[in-house]
């Protein structure tokens, strides 16, 4: 052991006499990967870059024909061109307007028909099997009825959204109003709460976060339906994009595409999650406090 | 403050029973008794007996098969502002501070939100909590939960209090600390208390009396008055022979009772 180390280990040694609580502290380990956010972030440029580079790689190379896979730099170039052509302006404005108008028409329709049913045991019993076989309708086979009846405008695409959404919000709001707490309800009894009070300070908040989930998929929903009624037949529309590019095999703009909508839905859902933490921010809380 | 004088008359309870052609089971027997105002009556016997039944009816959830039960001369009806209730689970609601969950009861009778704030504010300060006012109950444990719940009874100024086995679910140490705050909240303003236990250490502590239940179908079938003077101290309490002696002649009826 040379001198410095000595000294060292001596200040350390003093150090620890000198303050007590420092001696109790538990010893600095490195925190594990999992909880370190630039370790995280560095994994993900690895994966992407790995994954790029490997069809990158096999495209450009020819050991898959490009025709059918293209390339990650000729779909930067396609997604450029489409960035200064209609690709935002046009087709994902008309997509996600045809979505949101879908969307929040039938979450607000779906959200009051899970609480009208609820308040009446006899209507739910009655409507609850038609329903089901609604529900169970593979919604995307009603898109050339939507478009012979509405033809091929924004209408047509909003109701392919709406229908998905409507029963996606509904399902997950009456689960939510089901899961009061029966001690809760018994409360508001014993205090004399009127039905309006229970219904606005026991029951909605009970379901709140039911109702979020039946959002969050609901929106996922809309856009599923949305795209595919465009890709049968429309006049703009991402799905109409991504229908006449696979028809003249243009595959980097049909990646540039699909690029765009995965960026777009992303950010929706992520602003919508900001939200939803903000209102169920109690949801996220763990015990802190063992004991007094 | 005065509270209530809680009556049953020849009061007799069946539950039906599910299964057709069972006939109904009898949980209580023909029971009369009074509890005047400002005392405090504990209700033990071994489970089944009926004596969540008795409360119950007391808080008008159930009526009575045959007989009248009564709240001062009055057919006991749910969601009466003078009565206040206490149950084994706090039943905080999970997305209101605790602050919120102690005003909601004076919310639901329209008091507006800076008198019931700083009504609640009070209360919670009484019950050692009010650092806590802004936690979540997630955020606090089962003792601090509870004395939520004891504040939320009690912030209405309820002039009778119905409570069922509010501090079983609490651990020893715990249970004993929040009963003595309770009793020590409950002896400035004395309120009827109907008070339901199957621990007779914490009905011998706490009431003026205490009323012993058979096994099913339940009846009184011992009454005992407890007259250690107030304010108590339970700790203190514990350890004298004044509540040893009196525990032994309770224990005594309540044994037979449990091993029927």
């Amino acid at each position: 052991m040379t001198q410095l180390e000595q000294g060292l280990r001596m200040a350390k040694h003093n150090e620890v006499a000198a303050s007590p609580t420092k001696a109790i502290e538990a010893p600095k380990r490195r925190k594990p990967l999992a909880d370190r956010p630039l370790a995280v972030v560095a994994g993900w440029i690895v994966l992407a870059g790995l994954m790029g580079g490997l069809w990158e790689w096999a495209g450009r190379s020819g050991q898959v024909n490009p025709l059918f896979i293209s390339y990650p730099s000729a779909i930067g170039r396609a997604l450029l061109k489409g960035l200064h052509g209609d690709l935002i302006t046009v087709d994902a404005r008309y997509t996600f307007v045809a979505v949101f108008l879908g969307f929040a028409g039938a979450a607000v329709l779906g959200i009051a028909v899970a609480f009208a049913l609820a308040q009446n045991a006899y209507l739910k019993k009655v409507v609850d099997p038609f329903l089901t076989a609604l529900n169970s309708l593979p919604r995307v086979a009603l898109a050339p009825l939507f478009l012979m009846w509405f033809g091929i405008g924004l209408f047509s695409h909003v109701l392919m959204a709406a229908s998905l959404t409507f029963f996606v919000v509904l399902a997950n709001t009456t689960a939510g109003i089901e899961s009061v707490d029966q001690d809760h309800l018994l409360l508001a009894r014993l205090q004399g709460a009127t039905r309006w009070q229970t219904f606005r300070l026991f029951i909605v908040p009970s379901a709140l976060p039911g109702i979020f989930v039946g959002l969050e998929l609901g929106f996922i929903f809309g856009t599923l339906g949305t795209v595919s009624g465009e890709m049968i037949v429309g006049e703009h529309g991402l799905g109409v994009r991504l229908s006449r590019d696979a028809g003249i095999f243009d595959t980097a703009d049909y990646f540039g595409t699909l690029f765009a909508l995965v960026v777009i839905s992303a950010l929706l859902t992520f602003c919508f999650q900001i939200t939803k933490n903000r209102l169920l921010g109690w949801q996220r809380l763990h015990v802190v406090q063992k004991s007094h | 403050m005065s509270g209530k004088t809680i009556c049953l008359e020849n009061v007799e309870h069946f539950f039906s029973s599910h299964r057709l052609g069972e006939p109904p089971t009898r949980v209580l027997c023909q029971t009369s008794v009074t509890m005047p105002r400002q005392q405090f009556v504990s209700l033990v016997g071994p489970s089944g007996c009926g004596k969540t039944t008795v409360l119950n009816m007391a808080a008008g959830l159930v009526r009575p098969t045959q007989g009248n039960i009564t709240l001062d001369g009055q057919v006991p009806k749910v969601g009466d502002p003078d009565v206040g209730y206490l149950l084994a689970r706090d039943a905080l609601l999970p997305w209101r501070t605790a602050l919120m969950n102690v005003s909601l009861p004076l919310e639901l009778r329209g008091v507006n939100r800076k008198e019931r704030e700083g009504l609640a504010h009070k209360i919670l300060e009484e019950v050692g909590l009010g650092k806590f006012a802004d936690a979540y109950p997630a955020q606090l444990s089962h003792g601090m939960r509870q004395r939520v719940a004891v504040a939320r009874t009690l912030v209405a100024e309820p002039n009778t209090l119905l409570m069922d086995e509010p501090f079983s679910a609490l651990d020893a140490q715990t249970r004993l600390s929040v009963q003595q705050l309770f009793l020590r909240l409950w002896e400035r303003v004395q309120s009827t208390v109907l008070f339901v236990t199957h621990d007779l250490t914490e009905a011998i502590l706490m009431s003026d009396r205490v009323l012993v239940f058979s096994a099913r179908p339940g009846r009184i079938v011992a009454e005992f008055e407890v007259d250690f003077e107030r304010p108590r101290s339970l700790r203190e309490l514990q350890s004298s022979e004044k509540f040893h002696d009196l525990f032994r002649r309770v224990w005594d009826v309540f044994r037979q009772e449990v091993e029927v």
